[in-house]
């Protein structure tokens, strides 16, 4: 094995996460976007949008097909990577998507206080409605649905066969000062502090554009 | 106690290496989503190779080793990404870090 030509992007460190939410057909636009302007690396997976149009809503279309985007930038070019987001995909629109910066490790500065913070609530699959549903009782709304697999149980073998739980991740921007309130909800509702009943994790954000509460939107 | 989310892009196939890499170290668990990444030059047509991104939640004193045991065992270059956890719940068996 030769591990002289080995590199990893750790070595040159991106600081931050520019984490967006598109919709479904966009995500490569956005990815090829935010790779011209320097991004280090960038992937996207499908997603759902839990925010329906008043229009779906009357229709009982409960959610929308979206794509969410991974960016790794460095802080240099972030004010670069915004203003382009807000001038080709019209992120600085209200309906055209989000994007949000969250510090890495490597963040070299002292993080700035924001009002606003990023959630990330891993469940098994089915139980992404029960989250949603918890989430709205605390006025939480505007999370966005992934699809994935667990990691932990994928070595279980079953009649042969290796077994790889489903899960789904609720991604969702949201005001602070709710959060712990969040994650208490969570752990007594969903007994999250039990094993195997899902995690709730949350992250700094010091930057968003594009918003769908009022007053958010820019920097 | 601090905590750490790393998140692990390998080629489609490769998640389930880097699981029993990370536990292995010390992890306790992974999520793992199908993504496609961005070519660094995009062309006009063009196909997005397929990815798995591992995203595995541990304590600061796991971070090193289960990114020294998953580059350990692989020939190719790993990309792994850290972002500092701010606050969590159902991290650890009866453990509860929700900060008040």
């Amino acid at each position: 094995m030769n591990k002289e030509h080995k590199t990893t992007l750790t070595e040159k460190p991106s600081d931050m996460l520019l984490a967006s939410v598109v919709t479904r057909g966009k995500g490569s636009q956005l990815m090829n976007l935010l790779r011209r302007e320097g991004a280090a690396y960038a992937v996207c997976a499908f997603a759902e949008g839990t925010i329906p149009s008043h229009v779906l809503h009357m229709l009982g279309i409960a959610k929308t097909k979206k794509e969410l985007v991974f960016a790794f930038i460095n802080q240099e070019i972030e004010e670069a990577c915004y203003q382009s987001l807000a001038k080709e995909m019209k992120l600085d629109q209200t309906g055209h998507g989000v994007a949000f910066s969250i510090p890495l490790c490597s963040y070299p500065e002292p993080l700035t206080e924001t009002e606003l913070a990023a959630a990330f609530i891993i469940v098994d699959k089915g139980k992404g409605e029960d989250v949603l549903d918890l989430l709205d009782e605390l006025e939480l709304r505007g999370g966005t649905l992934l699809s994935a697999f667990g990691g932990a149980s994928m070595t279980d073998i079953l009649f042969n066969l290796p077994i790889q739980p489903e899960k789904e991740v609720i991604f969702m921007v949201a005001p602070k000062e709710p959060l712990p309130k969040m994650l208490r909800t969570l752990d007594e509702k969903m007994s999250m502090s039990q094993p195997h009943q899902g995690i709730a994790i949350t992250f700094a954000i010091t930057r968003a554009i594009g918003l769908y509460s009022e007053g958010k939107k820019g920097k | 106690m601090e905590k750490r989310m790393l998140m692990i892009s390998v080629p489609l196939g490769k998640a389930e290496r880097v699981v029993q890499l990370a536990n292995q170290a010390g992890a306790s668990g992974a999520t793992i989503l199908h993504t496609r990444e961005a070519l660094a030059e995009p062309k006009s047509f063009q196909l997005e190779p397929q990815r798995d991104l591992v995203l595995i939640v541990t304590n600061l004193e796991f971070q090193k080793s289960i990114e020294e045991s998953i580059r350990g065992g692989f020939e190719q270059a790993i990309k792994i990404y850290c972002v500092p956890i701010f606050d969590s719940v159902g991290l650890e068996h009866g453990g509860k870090t929700i900060s008040e």
